[in-house]
This record gives structure tokens, sequence and C-alpha cells, in this order.
């Protein structure tokens, strides 16, 4: 049996969202499974019998979500040899360093705006990204910050890539709109 | 100097489920302090440089061992504390799936376990339960009826993993 103690440990104050972007840029392949918020993660290995895969929550509000966590931060630490501890601290300098790769343009975008930031997008039924398919439009938000709105956005993307008609765009809130209707998106 | 029963009965439950799980290709991996869920299973790869890996889509478990399950006709009965209960009917339909695994003993601990010269035989028959609905109303027990068909066996354990994919794999 396996002690997951140090991975329930390990796993907490991480999101799924920042695992999959740390894994993204492993060489993990991310794809949507059949519940919406849930990703399938998997990588091929040289000479393995199978490819490895596990579940990361990418909404929050799973009840099991920090579970889910410590399964793949277990997963990943047996595959690199390492402690789950080591694994947790890389996705959270990632996150960090992510942060602080914002350009100085965005941040300064960001500490003037005051507005939110949305994901919206659509299957389109045309390649040319002019006619919706019915029924198919999602938007994910508020974000606070373009930050969030990426990670949201590269989330979505990623879940939709083998869909070539499915395009997701990033839309900032005027600050006024903000102010006076809380949201451009609202309805009524 | 003997365990207590109580311990006796938990670690032979696990002994038995832990058994299962490995003839099934699978690992459990256990947190003491979890009080919720006692094991979580989990499918077993091999990966670069002779490594193993948990791998696939999780089923998250109660275990139980007990002496006092009754059988009645077809069916399994057993009273399952409220708590234990709860956790596993509220359990989202779209999280992992969570299984409660009941391992039934005679009430004689001296026939529990049985070491041979080629064999060592647990006296005790496993079954799996699961359910969605709402919490219990009652205060301490309800009393849950599991079909003998849910007979907990390797071939079983492969089935729970398979039906825990296709919950997540299009």
């Amino acid at each position: 049996m396996i002690d997951a103690s140090p991975s329930l440990e390990a796993a907490k104050g991480i999101s799924g969202r920042e695992l999959l972007v740390y894994l993204e840029g492993k060489g993990w392949k991310a794809r949507p499974s059949k519940v919406d918020g849930i990703s399938i993660v998997s990588k091929e290995f040289p000479g393995a019998n199978e490819r490895a895969e596990f579940i990361v929550p990418i909404k929050a509000g799973f009840s099991d979500e920090q579970r889910r966590i410590a399964d793949a931060l277990r997963t990943i630490a047996q595959i690199d040899g390492c402690s789950e501890a080591e694994i947790a601290s890389k996705v959270k300098e990632a996150k960090a360093k992510s942060v602080a790769s914002i350009s100085p343009k965005s941040s300064e975008s960001e500490r003037r705006t005051k507005g939110n930031f949305w994901v919206i997008g659509s299957e389109f039924g045309s390649m040319n990204f002019h006619k919706l398919v019915e029924g198919s439009a999602q938007v994910q938000g508020p974000f606070k910050t373009r930050k969030e709105a990426e990670d949201a956005w590269r989330v979505v993307s990623e879940e939709n890539r083998h869909k070539a008609g499915v395009r997701f765009s990033i839309i900032e809130e005027p600050s006024s709109v903000s102010r006076r209707t809380g949201s451009p998106l609202s309805r009524g | 100097m003997s365990l207590p029963r109580e311990h006796l009965l938990d670690e032979l439950a696990t002994a038995y489920v832990q058994a299962l799980a490995a003839a099934a290709g699978a690992t459990i991996a256990v947190n003491r302090r979890d009080y919720g869920v006692d094991g979580t299973l989990k499918h077993i790869v091999t990966t670069t440089g002779d490594r193993f890996a948990e791998s696939g889509f999780p089923v998250d478990f109660q275990l139980k061992g007990t002496t006092t399950a009754i059988s009645e006709g077809s069916e399994i009965t057993y009273d399952l504390k409220v708590r234990n209960y709860d956790l596993i009917v509220e359990r989202e339909l779209l999280a992992a799936p969570y299984y409660l695994f009941l391992v039934c003993f005679p009430a004689d601990a001296g026939r529990w376990i049985v070491q041979k010269s080629e064999e060592l035989i647990l006296y005790a028959s496993a079954y799996w339960w699961t359910g969605v609905g709402r919490a219990s109303s009652n205060l301490s027990t309800i009393r849950i009826r599991v079909p003998e068909a849910q007979s907990l066996s390797v071939r079983s354990l492969e089935e729970i993993l398979q039906a825990a994919r296709q919950r997540f794999v299009p």
C-alpha cells in the first residue's frame, strides 16, 4: 500500500489549473474528459507498457479536488523519482515565474484597469469564424486579472484543441461599464 | 500478545482487499488521517527506467471489516454509520466514484485466519456497495442492503476500475 499522507499535504494550496499549466510545460498532454471541469492528462514514456494518465480538476468546487491533485502529485513524483513536496514546490515556482513574466505593459494595464476579464468562445459553423453554432457559446469569469483569464483561456483552448471550429478570446470589461452595470456580459 | 479484536478485524479486512487489488493490477493509497476515505484504488503502469507509477482513474472507498452483517435471502444487510453513508450518497456524480467495501467475518475470531503449510486462508466474504441520494435523517446508523451478486472479487474490482475510466474517458 502507498501512504497518501505526504501527497495530500503537498497538494494543499495548489489548484488543478496551476498543476495543469506546470504539466503542460513538462510535456504532458491534456484532453477533455466527459466531465465538464475535469481534464485527462497523459504522457507516453519510451519502453513503457502503457502511457501514464490521471485526471485533474480544472474548475474549483469538486469535493475531491485536493485528493485528485494529491493523486496526480504521487504519479508525477513516482515517475520523476522525487517527493510529492518537491513536485509541489516546482508547481508553485512555475506559478510565481508565470506571474513575474507578465510584461511591464500588462502590469501597467492591470493596475490601471478596474474592470474584470472574461473568457468567451464558441464553436463556429464556418472556418472564417463568422457564424456561431447555436447553443455552443461559453463564458468563463469574471477574472480579476488578465493572468487568471489567460490561464483559463489556455485550459479551455487546450481542451478544445482537437476541434478546428472552436475559438476562445479574452475580453476586458471597460472600467466605466464595470462600475455602472457590473458586467457588459450580464443579461437583462 | 494478540491485537485487540477490532484492530485485528480492520487489519484482516485491509489485507483481504489489498490482496484482491494486487491481483487486479491495482494499488491502494491510504491516508490514516482521512476519515472520509480509507483508500484510493488506482492502476499501476511501468514507466521509464522500470519505475512503477499510479495511473488511470481513481476509485475512492471506505473499508469496513465486520462480524455483524447478516445474510438474508439474496442480500447482505449491514448497519452503516450515518456519517459514512452520507459521505457516499452525497458524493457528486461528477467526482471520482466512491464505494463501501464490506468484509464480513464470522463472529468467532479464532476462525478469521488459518494458516496451513501451503495455504493462508481468510474466512471472509466481501461485497461492494455504493449509492446516490440524500443524506439520511437517522441519528446513528442506517441499514443498507447489498445484493449478494455484488461480491468483491478480482473481477469486480477490475470492473469497478473500468467503470471509473468510462466515467471520464469520452
